[in-house]
């Protein structure tokens, strides 16, 4: 919810992979409250034309609040968050983020903790592994990524986590076991997945596959919103219609036009955004909204859902 | 004009508790149809009718602090287990203590200071002529746990709640002034466990709203409600624990007397995101008033006659109103137009 | 305080029908007794990693023993193991208790239904718990008060909360009826 942000400056910028850059950030005008591990903010990158907005993991200790660092990639088919950030922002420049929130905190009941990071989803488990450390919990991390791209950091948590640390660079043929890797684990053993999509299906399928309880699997997925066919919308309090262009997503399209929706994740988990619709056919994408909800047509959560039909009105 | 804190009066044995007209002003009177049902009635902790007022602040401080302080050391004298912290609730506690010394500083500059130097902290509670040094984070460095030394410094009491898997567990509170609810109990119970015994909310799907409401709560963004009950005399520990001891109280109401010994009790919920550790910290905050002095507003004694003579028969006896209920209900008719 | 002993006000245990959990790679039965059904679950999965437990009476063995024997046979453990536990309610919950502090999660707990009515009482005026409640009111075994036997259950104590039925007028104590 950008509805109050937090002004701050950005005071490095540097490139941790070939396609990753890290950002530091520091305060502007009001102190940096601490997190806690697994959180994230949504930054808003505001250029002439348009303005993006993208939930980042924060990377850094969540006891250390001079400073909130996280790490973007650069999307090979970038919507433009990225593209902003790799290419206009540079130190000195000042931002406005969300305050943090978490929606991939550890379970600290675990006996184990086994993380699995792909790509740029090495960036929570950053933020995990102070706490962990301190608690003396038993931990592994595995840390598959392709090594011209990504790899970020891989140095540092091979010093910082030695034999507790075992990565995978897809561009050298390596790759992990993962079936095997969780079938071996003991009891009491809590998995974490963050990356790509693909990653976490695999780890899914492979928990169900191994009758493992899904309340010891945790993932995040900051699923982008997908492309679709444009549409309109029709805000039932003004009358104003917005249009809603193929590459862009609803929730965006009416934050451009001045229309604001409470929202956290934008990736349809968390529910804040949901709206009611008075109108229209719609194509849910999210995974907020239970089946019957879904089917009584009757909400909608503008993030990452768009429309079948033309045109929709909604109860804003 | 904030009254500022009062000498100590009494909630238990001589009753000496009173409200000044300022309090009766200010009182939360949480009536808003004329009819009352439960909801999720949540809303932005956002400040709300002006200076003085109980929304006003994050923690309302007002002219009966000391006297709840008073009357918390001595729950706390006689049953120490009304305090209670799971080990894995470390730095829920902390999280907490840090809350509100800030928002009391911020709040309250007159009563409290802290200074801080890396994790060395100098607290200052000046309404308690406290003055104490310690290690932020080290529970070791504090005279008693962090969740007793916060609380024994704050009206109301507290309920930590751990999150996990979606959901909430009440893993830590002080808990001195309970609306008939044990927290030696009810210690590690869900969300939808510990609201087990409410009738007539399940089935409305209420508390599945309020738990994904809040589970969605972040840093910053406090939310609050009101709860309400009737208590006999101005007792603030109604607990499970010494109903043996107020119980009888029940039975001791009469027409002649109802109006002097019922008390309208009004919790103010406050209900905020602690950042280190994602839990939710739950404040309850108790507010009583007499049903005469609620009567000299006459818009309340109104309301209050239509909901009591509208609420339906399982909270009457689920709240423990039945043996005074239509006592309660002829006192206030005096004030309505429409018997 | 009239707490109404509805069965869709409170928070009681409900036990489903228990299934072997065939994608389970470790399945450990305990029993308070061997009882018909916990054996037939046990019969009805392959001889491959599977254990039994059986604690006869439950003051054959103390809690601390329990637990070292749980623990020891979980030790290795795989990660998805399953626990299928029988026995009167307060003794499945108490098991429950152990295993879920070893790691166990909910899913991974099947609790058959409980082979009595018994309950144990939790009195929340001197938190002494009474076992082989079957009838309120019943008399707390430290207090001697007469407690209202409630529906409000605790996963922590594995009891039912219980509070002083006459404390409101000290005559009216209701005649005893059986918990069902």
């Amino acid at each position: 919810m950008l509805a109050n942000k937090i002004s701050v400056k950005v005071s490095a910028v540097e490139q941790v992979a070939p396609s990753i850059r890290e950002y530091t950030f520091t305060a502007a005008d009001q102190k940096l409250s601490s997190f806690s591990p697994g959180a994230h903010v949504v930054v808003e990158m505001a250029s002439n034309d348009k303005t993006y907005r993208n939930a980042y993991s924060l990377l850094s200790d969540p006891l250390d609040t001079s400073n909130y660092r996280i790490a973007v990639r650069l999307q090979d088919k970038s919507r433009g968050g990225s593209a902003f950030m790799h290419e206009q922002v540079k130190v000195g420049d000042e931002m406005r983020i969300s305050p943090p929130s978490n929606l991939f905190a550890p379970d600290w009941r675990a006996k184990k903790h086994l993380l699995l990071a792909g790509g740029v989803g090495i960036t929570p488990f950053m933020s995990y592994l102070p706490e962990m450390q301190r608690r003396g919990c038993n931990l592994e991390l595995h840390y598959m990524f392709h090594g011209e791209q990504t790899g970020a950091y891989k140095e540092l948590l091979k010093k910082e986590l030695g034999n507790r640390f075992v990565s995978y660079d897809s561009d050298l043929k390596q790759r992990c076991e993962l079936k095997s890797l969780i079938k071996n684990q003991p009891l009491g053993t809590h998995i974490y997945i963050c990356g790509p999509a693909a990653l976490i299906e695999a780890t899914k399928a492979i928990g169900q596959e191994l009758s493992i309880p899904s309340s010891m699997i945790h993932y995040e997925e900051f699923a982008t919103p997908k492309p679709g066919k444009p549409f309109l919308v029709d805000i039932q309090s003004s009358g104003k219609t917005v249009s809603v262009g193929g590459e862009e997503s609803l929730l965006e399209a009416l934050e451009q036009a001045d229309v604001f929706v409470p929202n956290m994740c934008r990736g349809g988990v968390c529910g804040q955004c949901v709206c009611t619709v008075i109108e229209g056919d719609i194509e849910h994408r999210d995974n907020f909204l239970s089946e019957d909800e879904k089917v009584s047509g009757k909400f909608i959560m503008p993030c990452v859902s768009r429309a079948h039909t033309d045109r929709i009105v909604l109860d804003i | 004009m904030r009254i500022a804190p009062k000498d100590v009066q009494s909630f238990r044995d001589d009753f000496t508790y009173t409200n000044s007209p300022e309090a009766i002003r200010r009182f939360p009177f949480p009536f808003i149809d004329d009819e009352y049902r439960y909801s999720v009635n949540l809303e932005a902790h956002q400040p709300k009718d002006g200076e003085g007022s109980v929304y006003e602040k994050f923690l309302d401080i007002d002219e009966h602090y000391l006297s709840e302080m008073a009357e918390r050391a001595k729950v706390l004298e006689a049953m120490p287990s009304r305090c209670l912290a799971m080990p894995h609730m470390d730095i829920a506690c902390w999280d907490l203590v840090e809350r509100i010394m800030k928002s009391f500083v911020q709040d309250y500059p007159q009563y409290f200071s802290l200074t801080t130097n890396g994790d060395k902290w100098l607290w200052e509670n000046k309404l308690l002529s406290i003055k104490d040094e310690f290690i932020f984070g080290d529970s070791t460095s504090l005279p008693m746990s962090p969740l007793e030394y916060i609380g024994r410094q704050v009206q109301g009491d507290f309920s930590i709640l751990d999150q996990r898997n979606g959901d909430l567990f009440m893993d830590a509170g002080i808990i001195t002034c309970p609306a008939d609810w044990s927290l030696a109990f009810d210690a590690g119970m869900s969300f939808s466990e510990w609201h087990g015994p409410v009738p007539m909310a399940h089935s409305e799907g209420i508390f599945d709203r309020a738990l994904k409401y809040l589970t969605m709560l972040q840093v910053g963004s406090p939310v609050r409600r009101l709860n309400w009950t009737l208590t006999v005399n101005a007792r603030m520990d109604t607990s499970p624990e010494t109903y043996s001891e107020w119980g009888h109280e029940r039975a001791s109401i009469t027409p002649e007397n109802v109006g002097e010994k019922i008390y309208l009790r009004v919790e103010l919920q406050v209900i905020d995101r602690l950042p280190r550790s994602n839990a939710l910290s739950f404040n309850i905050r108790t507010y009583l008033i007499s049903l005469e002095d609620l009567v000299t507003n006459p818009a309340w004694a109104k309301r209050m006659h239509r909901t009591m003579k509208t609420l339906p028969p399982q909270l009457v006896d689920y709240k423990g109103l039945t043996r005074f209920h239509p006592m309660v209900i002829d006192y206030l008719s005096q004030y309505d137009p429409i018997k | 305080m009239n707490i109404e002993q509805e069965i869709d006000i409170s928070n009681r245990p409900i036990y489903p029908s228990v299934e072997i959990n065939k994608g389970s790679a470790y399945q450990l039965f305990i029993g308070e007794t061997l009882s018909d059904e916990l054996n037939r679950l046990y019969q009805s999965c392959s001889d491959h990693d599977k254990k039994k437990l059986c604690i006869s009476g439950v003051n054959a063995l103390t809690i601390k023993e329990i637990n070292a024997d749980i623990t020891s046979f979980l030790s290795t453990a795989p990660l998805n193991s399953t626990v299928y536990i029988a026995g009167s309610e307060p003794f499945i919950w108490k098991i429950a208790k152990i295993v879920r502090t070893i790691g166990l999660m909910d899913e991974q707990i099947k609790m058959l239904k409980p082979e009595s009515k018994q309950r144990d009482l939790f009195c929340v005026h001197c938190f002494t718990i009474t076992p082989g409640i079957m009838q309120t009111p019943a008399q707390c075994s430290e207090c001697k008060r007469y407690l209202s036997v409630t529906d409000h259950f605790s996963k922590l104590h594995s009891a039912y909360l219980g509070y002083q039925v006459n404390a409101e007028v000290a005559n009216e104590i209701p005649e005893r009826q059986e918990l069902n």
